[in-house]
């Protein structure tokens, strides 16, 4: 029996980086694979992806699939380069099925060029910023120690221009304890992204993430909630917050739009620039890493979705633990993302136990509900 | 009470009416009903892509 299909690529088309920050998972976690990476992919492991893509959505009768071009820094690449790799998963689509294209990128070479191309292919823009100067500044930095803000936000005002409004995708936004949360989130706000997200700082039980070791408290909660009652209670839609978005739905019984959450098998798979096959980016900041084995050279995507460590991860609450499986939230949290289950322990590692950041997300799950279920008993029957 | 607690942690809000969701003070709240209330018109269910690092 076939699994639940991938629906969306990460293609790393260039694996290096203009800014060296000190959080970034690709680079300064557990997997170290990218030294021995070609820095840019080829054409040739594009044209390969591309094919396995388009055979993977005839397999699976798919109408719509996702091409996340992502890095290291994708805009490295050029505009032709990228451009060239677009048109090559456009080319091999079959007919039928439609191709969207986003791009995750830290905005320092978010030129007018790259714009145009954005916005003749509807390419989805999202920009990594971690909130004002001194919030981004803490690890958005070039490897001389500069700061990156001025050329990103400069990108961001480009991005921002009203041309731009169809591809405007986002901010993307890395959690740290010691920014304040509403002045982070209000200084991401001045930039009139149509979504933020919030990212936990990938961790597990191995490698725990900042504040979380020695543990105390529920501090990511903490940190969330102050947003979520700032970003709920404003008397307009400020913009959208994936992660409290994601719980709010699912509290409702509606889908997450984020793997991090929900009991969902995850749309992505990750494609390395020598064509290896990853399931979730994240296991990078696992010390068994991420890789597979796999490439898409010799193998489909159905085989990369078959390997155990990567069907394990899709199997959604069968997937989890004991705890995880008894747990009131677990429709709702999914048992958190799976790299943050990661425990050094048997071969491949221990994904049985709860989330590093299960009693953060416990914590703000709840009052998210609470909230809700106040408002919604406020409604006439 | 509009809404119904199911006793789990999900929110039954299939026995509140719809002019009552619209007049939720949330703006948050009211678009995430809106874009369930969508969904479920769909013949079909959407499929998010939801690969986290990337919005």
């Amino acid at each position: 029996m076939l699994a639940a299909p991938a629906r969306e690529v990460v293609l790393k088309l260039h694996e290096r980086c203009n800014i060296a920050c000190d959080h970034c998972y690709m680079y300064e976690a557990a997997d170290q694979g990218w030294r021995a990476r070609p820095m840019r992919m080829p054409a040739t492991t594009v044209a390969r992806t591309a094919d396995r893509l388009a055979e993977h959505a005839r397999t699976h009768g798919l109408d719509a699939v996702r091409v996340v071009l992502h890095g290291g820094e994708p805009l490295l690449a050029g505009v032709a380069g990228v451009e060239a790799a677009i048109r090559t998963f456009i080319e091999a689509m079959p007919a039928g099925v439609r191709v969207e294209f986003a791009v995750q990128t830290n905005g320092i070479l978010l030129t007018e060029s790259f714009l145009d191309l954005f916005r003749r292919h509807g390419v989805r823009v999202g920009v990594s910023l971690d909130g004002d100067r001194a919030a981004n500044d803490r690890h958005r930095r070039y490897a001389n120690g500069r700061s990156s803000y001025d050329e990103a936000v400069a990108g961001i005002a480009r991005l921002g221009q009203p041309v731009n409004q169809p591809i405007y995708g986002g901010l993307l936004c890395t959690v740290d304890l010691a920014n304040d949360p509403v002045a982070t989130y209000e200084s991401l706000l001045e930039h009139r992204p149509p979504r933020i997200d919030f990212l936990l700082p990938h961790g597990n039980w191995a490698f725990p993430p900042p504040g979380l070791a020695p543990r105390t408290g529920t501090p990511y909660a903490d940190w969330l909630i102050a947003i979520f009652d700032r970003w709920y209670a404003a008397p307009v839609l400020e913009t959208e917050i994936r992660i409290l978005d994601s719980i709010m739905s699912l509290l409702l019984g509606g889908p997450a739009t984020t793997e991090m959450l929900g009991l969902r098998p995850p749309s992505a798979v990750v494609v390395e620039s020598d064509g290896t096959l990853e399931g979730n980016d994240a296991l990078k900041t696992t010390a068994d890493g991420a890789a597979t084995g796999l490439s898409v050279h010799t193998n489909t995507l159905d085989d990369m979705l078959a390997h155990p460590a990567i069907a394990q991860a899709r199997q959604g609450i069968e997937g989890l633990g004991p705890q995880c499986r008894a747990c009131p939230v677990v429709g709702v949290c999914g048992g958190g993302l799976h790299a943050h289950r990661y425990a050094a322990g048997s071969a491949g590692g221990d994904f049985s136990g709860p989330s590093v950041y299960c009693d953060d997300l416990f914590a703000l799950i709840g009052h998210v509900r609470n909230r809700l279920a106040a408002d919604l008993s406020r409604t006439p029957a | 009470m509009g809404s119904t607690d199911t006793g789990s942690n999900l929110i039954d809000i299939t026995r509140v009416p719809l002019e009552d969701l619209a007049d939720l003070e949330s703006p948050a709240l009211r678009r995430v009903i809106s874009a369930l209330a969508e969904e479920a018109r769909r013949p079909e269910p959407e499929h998010p892509f939801d690969f986290s690092s990337a919005v």
